[in-house]
Order: C-alpha cells, then sequence, then structure tokens
C-alpha cells in the first residue's frame, strides 16, 4: 500500500468505513482514496513517502501517523 | 427558470441575525461607465463612448423599529461611524446550504427611524459597500452546531476557479458549553470524496466571548484555488454541551 506524507490537513472516508477521517499536515497516510491521489499529488496536497520513510516516521511518531479510524472494524482472525 | 420569494430572506450583519426586523432589501451593484468620447468627422451617426470604470455597491434596508438589545436600533446606531466595517451578508432564498449569497464588508451611511403618530415605528439603514458586491453561496445555515458532526454538505460550484474568494463567518450569541471553543475552516476538493483545507481559509477561533471573532471576514487571496467542491469544517471543544450558532458563506472571485 502506497504512503504518502500529507502536506495539508485532509478529509476523507477510507475504503470500506463509513466515518470520515481527519489527517493533519505533516502526517502519513497509506488509506488514501486512489481516485483523490492523481489531484492530491498534481495540485501539491501530498507526496510519496518510501516505504522506509512511512516505517521510520511510524517508528519515530506513531501518534502522528494517520491511523485506522476507532469504528474501523477489525480484520478478519484478528 | 426558478423565481422565488423574499419571505424567507436571511440578513446577517456582524454577530446578529436581523432577518426578523427588516422588509424589505435593495442590493444594488454599479458600474461606473467613463467616457472617452472624441471627435469623429465624417461619422454618420456620431455617438459617445465610454470604457469599463469601477464597480461600486450600495445597499438599502427597510424595517421595523426595536431597541432591545442585539435588536436592528442599537446594532445599526452602534455601527454608525464605527471605523472597521461590518461584515453583512444577505441570502435572498434563505440560508441552506447551497443558497445564494452576496457578501459586503459594509458602512453604514444613514440610518433613519420613521415615528408617525398612526403606525408602526419604522426604519430604514444606507449601506455603502467598502469593495465589490461577492457573489457567493452559503455553506453553513445559521444553526446550531456542537461536538457530533465535524462538517456540512459540500456546494457543487461546477468548476476550480484560480482567484480567490471571499468568506463570511456569523456566529450569533447564543453560544454555551463550559470553556467552549469553535474552530470552523473552509475546505475544497476536485471529486467530491477527499477535502483539502483551503489555504488561509480558517477562521480565528470562537470561544464563550463575544469579540471580533464572531464576526470574521477571510479573503482568499487573489490568484489561489478553490476547487470544484467546497464546504465548511469545524472543530468544537468543551465540556458540558458546547454548542455554536453560526452561519458561513463563501463566494469565488
Amino acid at each position: 500500500m502506497s504512503a504518502y506524507r500529507v502536506l495539508r490537513g485532509l478529509n476523507y472516508i477510507p475504503a470500506g468505513q463509513v466515518v470520515e477521517k481527519r489527517v493533519e499536515a505533516g502526517e502519513i497516510a497509506t488509506d488514501l482514496l486512489a481516485v483523490s491521489i492523481p489531484w492530491l499529488l498534481e495540485d501539491g496536497l501530498i507526496e510519496p513517502v518510501s516505504d522506509e520513510g512511512a516505517q521510520e516516521a511510524q517508528d519515530q511518531a506513531p501518534a502522528a501517523v494517520a491511523a485506522p479510524d476507532a469504528t474501523t472494524e477489525p480484520e478478519a482472525g484478528s | 427558470m426558478s423565481f422565488g420569494s423574499g419571505k424567507g430572506t436571511r440578513l446577517l450583519i456582524e454577530d446578529v441575525d436581523l432577518s426578523a426586523f427588516f422588509s424589505g432589501t435593495d442590493v444594488a451593484r454599479e458600474m461606473k461607465a467613463e467616457e472617452t468620447t472624441t471627435y469623429q468627422p465624417g461619422v454618420a451617426a456620431p455617438a459617445r463612448s465610454y470604457v469599463v470604470g469601477l464597480l461600486n455597491g450600495h445597499v438599502t434596508l427597510r424595517g421595523y423599529y426595536d431597541s432591545s438589545a442585539d435588536a436592528v436600533d442599537p446594532s445599526i446606531r452602534n455601527a454608525l461611524g464605527a471605523a472597521a466595517g461590518q461584515v453583512f451578508t444577505w441570502a435572498p432564498l434563505g440560508s441552506g446550504i447551497g443558497a445564494a449569497a452576496d457578501l459586503i464588508s459594509s458602512r453604514y451611511t444613514k440610518y433613519t427611524v420613521h415615528d408617525p403618530v398612526d403606525g408602526a415605528i419604522a426604519v430604514d439603514g444606507e449601506i455603502q459597500a467598502d469593495g465589490p458586491v461577492d457573489d457567493g453561496v452559503v455553506v453553513h445555515d445559521l444553526t446550531a452546531e456542537t461536538t457530533t458532526g465535524t462538517q456540512g454538505t459540500s456546494v457543487d460550484g461546477g468548476a476550480a476557479t484560480t482567484n480567490g474568494g471571499v468568506a463570511h463567518l456569523h456566529c450569533i450569541n447564543t453560544v454555551a458549553g463550559t470553556s467552549p471553543t469553535c474552530t470552523v475552516r473552509l475546505q475544497d476538493s476536485a471529486d467530491n470524496s477527499t477535502f483539502a483545507d483551503i489555504a488561509a481559509g480558517a477562521f480565528t477561533a470562537m470561544n464563550n466571548v463575544r469579540d471580533a471573532t464572531r464576526r470574521q471576514r477571510l479573503v482568499l487571496a487573489a490568484g489561489s484555488t478553490i476547487r470544484r467542491y467546497v464546504r465548511e469544517a469545524r472543530v468544537i471543544g468543551g465540556s458540558a454541551g458546547p454548542t455554536f450558532t453560526y452561519a458561513v458563506a463563501l463566494a469565488r472571485r
């Protein structure tokens, strides 16, 4: 799954969920809507980050990484 | 074609809803035609010619006198001659989300009270627009918001625009709760699915103090993009049922 650094605050409903999610500027998002990624990139609202960069961001500031919404259904078997 | 009645007109001036005090509003847009007529030797039908000059806006209000707090008389009387302009939003078809609204930075230039012996005491006011009259839409109706819900319904502008805009926030004096706070921001979207904060599109946070944060006018820089879909989003904090009653309108330029 691709990871992007959000450069301006975004709101969206991740695929398969019903509750809107907020991601602040500077956070890493891994569940952006595929349909939105092209214009978000073109308008400079997000930038891609490497898998290593995304992992590093998660390790250094887990609270700042966009986590699944609290209402997310647990994955099967979890 | 869709005609409308003026009965549901919403008239918001500063942090007061003055709709219930007025019965008539005239909003005039003017363009100064600058004459450039020259000699026209040999022309069969000589005529004057003009170029487009400056735009101007003017508002006339007619209503009924009420001297209660936050009623028409103290609202206009206190604003007349004030150094700062008034945040003025007029929505002739009501203030539902998507309804048309004119946004004006206004200056009262005249306030008259008519006191006939055999009729209701009436008032009229005249307003000079300080800048253009901006054509906008309502993005948040004058309704109460609590910690439940974080965004309004989007409004489809048909296409993105690239010349900035102006936005008004009117929060009337019915804030409730303990240490309530409310931050309202504007968001836009190209696809009506993901919404991004509009650059410089956040209003200054409001709290339980009635001050200038309850009546705000944001000017979005010329040249800045506003994408096709726009909406209002909010973060309300505090305890004991924090509640803010406010309206927001946005005009593209």
